[in-house]
């Protein structure tokens, strides 16, 4: 079998640096320690779809409803991004760029009762 | 199953699969379409909200019984072992945080023949966690309360920080459970309790006819179910008795010398020995009352009777909260630190480089990261809700806790100096005194307990480290016992019984079976409970004659 070139090489260590959907760089935000959901350990507790914009944002989606219950709100959002995300970004110039989304619900905010007199 | 079925406030959950733990040490199959989120509508908290969470968390025990299957309430996923997973389905209670001032009249008298009045008492539901009760108790009430004890942190739920055992380091005042003073739990499909000491009595009739419950004042049954990690039924509502607001004023000292005299006078706890030896440390007066003690220490940087090399003491002080003082939960400022999964990486290299990694890694590893282990110094005081905050989730990370009597806790430490000069670990150690539990299972159950915790990357050679320290303390007769929810996996029918004593163990086995039929008891025995001969069906294997207190007779396992 004849050896890869550099050029192989290259490709081959990009492809493998693309699929490893492990290998991730995000950023979260929070608000509230508080979720409506067990901890996950490696995701928040609503993981969103992969989301593509195009042509640097001129195409792009609408907001979608987060799915928190009554009196409660996103509590913890996060962005991720991997190798394959920035590869695809970069050599599109920017025409196509996926990205994902991740959030937590906080505890609903309750006012507090009484029993008894 | 069809959603239309469903009752009102009970929704399908699916949790992933196989579903991981919130630290990351291990994976779990739950049985499809047997587990169940519970919600509640609303922002107010309302009885009849409540009592209807009673109703659905009881249809939701008859169908687990139908189906044969078995259940477990799930909090907030946090922890180490699996002691609250099980081979069915789970009720995720995180919706569940509805919260009650109980009136007058609804406390016993003899709760009020003591001096207690109604500020003295929460009653929360399950989902509640730490941190929401933190912000109920410290900013919401008037007057303004707080907890008496904490965890190091607070994400927990108040039912599973309870059932599991989870301990803080307040010297005089106990673990978390130890201030639950009341229980509601649901025990079947037509049965929920309200139950309660019948040597501390707070509730009165009129509460448990409010939570259309059946009273049971017992000690042993009380003492039993408040450590139960799941196994006595559904903990619903939880009666939390709480102090006047107070803030944590902290006294640390670093470099402190491991000295003979300081051995003395911790194992004593002999605090005017512990001040002569700690310079700043200061007398308790009417103001300033020691409530914390926390030692740290890094087994790499560590020699007897070095400053340099010493161990990391850190005290809290109660004192008075002013008026004009306003707790601030919100989060902290975010600063630079290690992704998500630097431990996992850390983890795969100890694995792949083994036995090479551990001589030549380990040690600069952890000598880098334990200063930023440590808890950040707390230069101003504050309360403790503000003290023990939110940890943020790291993925595969090992925490394993055991507890001892105070008096052996440095007899604990050399085992462990000595272990890792074999096995190097990566990891810290860090020593937390609490006063001893009343509770049946309660692992903090030396009268003065210092629980050792040891935390670090989960890894084979971590978890091979812990089992050492495990096996070389039983060899050396040094009685211990295990945190219900971190690592614990050499828990056994034989150890269990070793650690508490027949007494202990007949006796938690003995109220479980006269609270529950035989329908309940299954589904509410799991794995766990099986293997560590907590489900009924062992009987003892330990001779009547082995001691549990640790003698020279002791038996290793």
């Amino acid at each position: 079998m004849k050896p890869l070139s550099l050029h192989g090489y290259t490709m081959l260590l990009l492809l493998i640096t693309a699929s490893q959907t492990s290998c991730k760089v995000s950023e979260t935000v929070f608000s509230h320690a508080n979720t409506d959901q067990p901890a996950r350990g490696r995701h928040l507790s609503h993981v969103g779809k992969t989301h593509w914009s195009y042509f640097w944002g001129l195409l792009g989606n609408e907001p979608w409803a987060a799915g928190c219950q009554q009196g409660s709100d996103i509590s913890r959002a996060r962005v991720t991004t991997n190798p394959g995300f920035i590869i695809i970004s970069f050599v599109s110039l920017g025409i196509a760029v996926p990205q994902k989304m991740e959030w937590d619900c906080s505890q609903p905010f309750r006012s507090g009762g009484t029993i008894g007199q | 199953m069809s959603t239309m079925s469903l009752p009102k406030g009970v929704l399908p959950f699916i949790p992933n699969d196989p579903w991981e733990n919130g630290h990351q040490n291990f994976k779990h199959r739950f049985k499809p379409g047997a587990s169940y989120d519970l919600r509640i509508d609303g922002v107010h908290s309302n009885l009849k909200d409540y009592n209807a969470t009673t109703a659905n968390i009881q249809w939701v025990i008859s169908e687990a019984i139908k189906n044969g299957t078995s259940i477990r309430a799930m909090g907030n996923n946090w922890s180490f072992s699996e002691v609250a997973m099980c081979d069915g389905g789970v009720i995720t209670t995180k919706g569940l945080n509805l919260w009650f001032r109980p009136g007058n009249s609804s406390l016993a008298t003899e709760y009020k023949a003591g001096g207690k009045t109604k500020e003295d008492l929460l009653f929360v539901q399950c989902g509640t966690t730490i941190c929401n009760l933190n912000e109920i108790l410290e900013q919401r009430l008037e007057p303004r309360r707080c907890i008496v004890a904490s965890g190091g942190s607070n994400g927990q739920t108040l039912a599973g920080a309870t059932s599991t055992g989870t301990h803080g380091g307040a010297l005089f005042t106990g673990a978390v459970h130890d201030s639950i003073v009341g229980l509601h739990i649901v025990t079947g499909p037509d049965t929920h309790v309200w139950l309660e000491r019948a040597s501390y009595p707070v509730a009165s009739d009129e509460f448990v006819n409010a939570l259309g419950a059946t009273a049971i004042r017992d000690d042993a049954m009380f003492n039993a179910a408040v450590v139960s990690f799941g196994s006595f039924g559904i903990i619903h509502g939880l009666m939390i008795e709480t102090e006047p607001l107070y803030l944590l004023e902290e006294y640390r000292f670093d470099h402190v010398p491991y000295t003979d005299g300081l051995v003395e006078a911790i194992t004593t706890l002999n605090l005017p020995a512990l001040r002569a030896l700690l310079p700043g440390m200061p007398e308790d007066s009417d103001g300033l009352k020691l409530y914390h003690l926390e030692i740290n220490l890094n087994l790499f940087d560590f020699e007897k009777n070095s400053a340099e090399k010493g161990l990391y003491v850190r005290t809290f002080y109660k004192k008075t909260c002013p008026p004009e003082y306003e707790p601030n939960h919100d989060p902290e400022e975010g600063a630079r630190s290690y992704g998500d999964d630097l431990p996992g990486i850390i983890s795969r290299v100890l694995d792949v480089l083994g036995p090479v990694a551990d001589k030549h890694l380990i040690a600069p590893l952890v000598n880098t990261l334990f200063k930023t282990a440590l808890r950040a110094a707390q230069p101003a005081p504050k309360t403790i809700g503000e003290t023990f905050r939110y940890t943020r989730f790291r993925g595969q990370l090992a925490s394993a806790a055991l507890a001892v009597e105070t008096k052996n806790v440095f007899k604990a430490v050399e085992v462990v100096l000595a272990v890792n000069r074999e096995h190097p670990f990566a990891g810290g150690i860090a020593l937390r005194f609490v006063k001893g539990t009343q509770a049946t299972l309660g692992f903090t159950r030396f009268e003065h307990s210092c629980v050792l915790e040891m935390d670090g990357v989960d890894a084979p050679t971590t978890r091979a480290f812990f089992e050492k320290v495990w096996l070389r303390l039983e060899a050396q007769s040094i009685p211990y016992t295990l945190h219900w929810g971190k690592l614990n996996f050499v828990l056994n029918a034989e150890r269990v019984r070793r650690m508490y004593g027949e007494d202990r163990v007949e006796g938690w086995l003995a109220c479980r079976n006269a609270l529950l039929d035989a329908d309940a008891r299954k589904v509410f025995t799991n794995g766990f409970m099986r293997k560590c001969g907590l489900d009924g069906s062992q009987q003892s294997t330990v001779p009547a004659s082995s001691p549990v207190d640790g003698d020279a007779n002791s038996i290793a396992v």
